[in-house]
């Protein structure tokens, strides 16, 4: 089933390597894809570079079929993909170069507490984070919503959290889009997602999604550091989820909905997972609305996931948020599709730029930046596995020249998760983890062995690929000290 | 099970599924699919549902059928260990299927399946069975 690499690839120089688009006829453009020598040899086993050939296909496609260090095989596109379509050239929006799990992101939580503060306290945050936040399979939210409320919550985002009184007008502020996709069009969503997306707001979901409670371990650049208010030893949360059920049913209803409309639209694709319209089209600006609707979900969603964070420390120390000083450093998207603005050949264009576990990393300067943020740029979170650790980076000027703001966004799956089921045990891995000090509590029987650590690419090696490369500069490295785990 | 086996894929969960003819590989693969949920052997059918699905093709009915069945996972909490096909040709599919709804007590849950995707979806002719791959988001 795993078929290795044999195409051609072209090494460009240390940490970029082409596919030429002289590999298929049907290619458009080049593969360009962002890796050292020891990542590409990982990457080359599996199908991931083929899919990268298959998006250099895609209609209205602009400059490359863009892949990050992470890469891995998907369906359709592979995960760590980059792939930007012209609106005037036809250029498509695909479900699939989203995602199933829309505005699947990170946000990174600050705190005043040095490593020292919590070392006692450890087990009991992570058995409150536990209890308090709803995890894994089928979890359902304690946040109860009607329709009318759901449909808020669709078109305003994070906003919505901010009037029940589980956000701050700051954290608003440092999420990216302030937590709000404009133009959600709630009439495009089918009932089904609805019914999905009704009973899961304010869950953590099951597989790869975590709450992580880290420690500044190492820091690379001391004035974006300070900016950030993050010094050696304090300590930090990370939660990484996404828009639940509500955008897997989107995704699925329009990817069945694509495949039907390609012949009506002349689009010959590789692989039915690719089902793709022009974003000007009727479908088009259906799934575009429809996929906005789960974007703000998901960043209501990990808003409210803070504020049960935010609950369960209060409750351990017995202290106010604010005397504990959490707050929101950053909240992004790793699985979405934007239209931006970016120079081609020297061209000022509107683009649909498809960033499927990809993550924007915006330059100084740029207009989209919180005020805090203007001169360093954009804080990019790269969570890594469970037992290693994650990174704090900025968007750089080289990245919106050459990959229009975006950088990876995470370690990358290495393993599948039969090998990792079949290599590791859940005593073993736990037992590892406690080696290192690290406490674990995961509400699903197969995610400790299917997400161990040694299921994932070296996190240490990608963010050397993206920051050798330029398209985004390290701030610091995280270790992780409790994991929750869907 | 030998109706099925799991495939290597990084991201998600693939099987390969077999069957002697096609109404034998829908079931297989919805058999499959559930093994992959939660133990068969701990669901009961105590209720049973009629589930119909259409397509343009005989991938995605197999496709279309499946997600039908997951919508009860998702929505209404209900698993099932028993599919009757009444009909089926490449384009619809009519089917009562039996089950029950999740008791966290009894049913220990292993991976939630998302979406079933289209991206390995070929049923073909293998050894005198029919085959094909289906690659699960989880």
């Amino acid at each position: 089933m795993i078929n290795a690499y044999n195409g051609p690839l072209e090494k460009i120089d240390n940490y970029r390597w082409r596919i030429p688009k002289s590999f298929m006829v049907s290619m458009r453009v080049d593969g360009l894809i962002y890796a050292n020598d020891k990542l590409i040899d990982s990457i080359r086993k599996d199908s991931a570079l083929q899919q990268v050939a298959n998006v250099a296909t895609l209609p209205g496609i602009v400059k490359h079929s863009f892949a990050m260090p992470d890469i891995h095989w998907g369906y359709g596109f592979s995960i760590g993909g980059l792939a930007a379509t012209d609106i005037e050239k036809g250029g498509v929006i695909s479900p699939g170069g989203v995602g199933y799990d829309i505005n699947c992101g990170v946000r990174l939580l600050k705190t005043d507490l040095f490593e020292k503060d919590i070392k006692l306290k450890l087990k009991e945050l992570v058995y409150g984070l536990y209890y308090n936040v709803p995890a894994g399979i089928g979890s359902k939210g304690d946040i109860k919503i009607s329709v009318k409320e759901e449909e808020k919550i669709l078109t305003k985002g994070a906003a919505w959290a901010l009037s029940k009184g589980y956000a701050t007008e700051s954290d608003i502020e440092h999420t990216e889009d302030r937590g709000v996709m404009e133009g959600a069009n709630p009439d495009a969503v089918s009932e089904r997602a609805y019914e999905r997306g009704r009973k899961q707001s304010g869950t953590l979901g099951s597989g790869n999604h975590f709450i992580e409670i880290q420690v500044v371990d190492k820091i690379y650049d001391e004035k974006a550091a300070g900016i950030f208010g993050l010094s050696k030893d304090q300590i930090t949360v990370m939660v990484h989820s996404g828009s639940r059920g509500f955008g897997y049913q989107i995704c699925d209803d329009y990817a069945k909905k694509m495949v039907h409309t390609l012949s009506k639209y002349n689009i010959k694709i590789p692989d039915r997972q690719l089902a793709c319209v022009p974003l000007d089209s009727e479908e088009g600006k259906l799934y575009f609305g429809a996929m906005k609707c789960a974007a703000n979900y998901a960043w209501n969603n990990r808003q409210c996931l803070m504020h049960l964070v935010r609950q369960t420390f209060e409750k351990i120390f017995a202290k106010s948020s604010q005397a504990l000083g959490i707050s929101l450093i950053y909240d992004l998207a790793h699985n979405i599709a934007k239209l931006e603005k970016h120079v081609v050949d020297g061209r000022e264009k509107v683009l649909c730029v498809h960033r499927k576990g990809a993550t924007r990393a915006f330059g100084p300067n740029h207009p989209e930046l919180p005020q805090k943020y203007k001169d360093i740029g954009q804080p990019v979170i790269i969570p890594g596995d469970m037992g290693t650790g994650s990174y704090l980076l900025l968007g750089t000027q080289a990245a919106m020249d050459e990959t229009f703001g975006t950088t990876c966004h995470g370690a990358g799956r290495c393993l599948s998760r039969k090998a990792a089921s079949h290599n590791y045990t859940v005593a073993q891995v736990k037992k590892e983890l406690e080696k290192k000090g690290i406490a674990i509590m995961a509400a699903g029987k197969n995610t400790i062995t299917e997400e161990a650590p040694g299921a994932y690419k070296d996190i240490d090696d990608v963010v050397d690929a993206v920051d050798g490369a330029g398209i985004s500069r390290r701030v610091c490295r995280f270790r992780p000290l409790g994991v929750l785990k869907g | 099970m030998s109706f099925y086996q799991l495939l290597e894929h990084t991201a998600d969960l693939g099987i390969r599924v077999w069957g002697r003819d096609l109404k034998a590989l829908f079931i297989n693969s919805a058999s499959a699919m559930y093994d992959l949920i939660v133990d068969a052997k701990t669901v009961r059918p105590v209720k049973h549902i009629k589930i119909n699905a259409k397509a343009q093709d005989r991938d995605e009915l197999l496709k279309n059928w499946l997600s039908e069945l997951l919508y009860y996972f998702h929505v209404k909490d209900t698993i099932f260990c028993r599919f009757d096909i009444v009909r089926l040709d490449e384009k619809n599919v009519v089917s009562i299927v039996m089950g029950e709804k999740i008791d966290k007590d009894r049913h220990s849950l292993q991976h939630e399946i998302k979406a079933v995707t289209f991206h390995a979806l070929n049923i073909h002719k293998t050894d005198n069975r029919l085959s094909t791959d289906i690659i699960f988001d989880i």
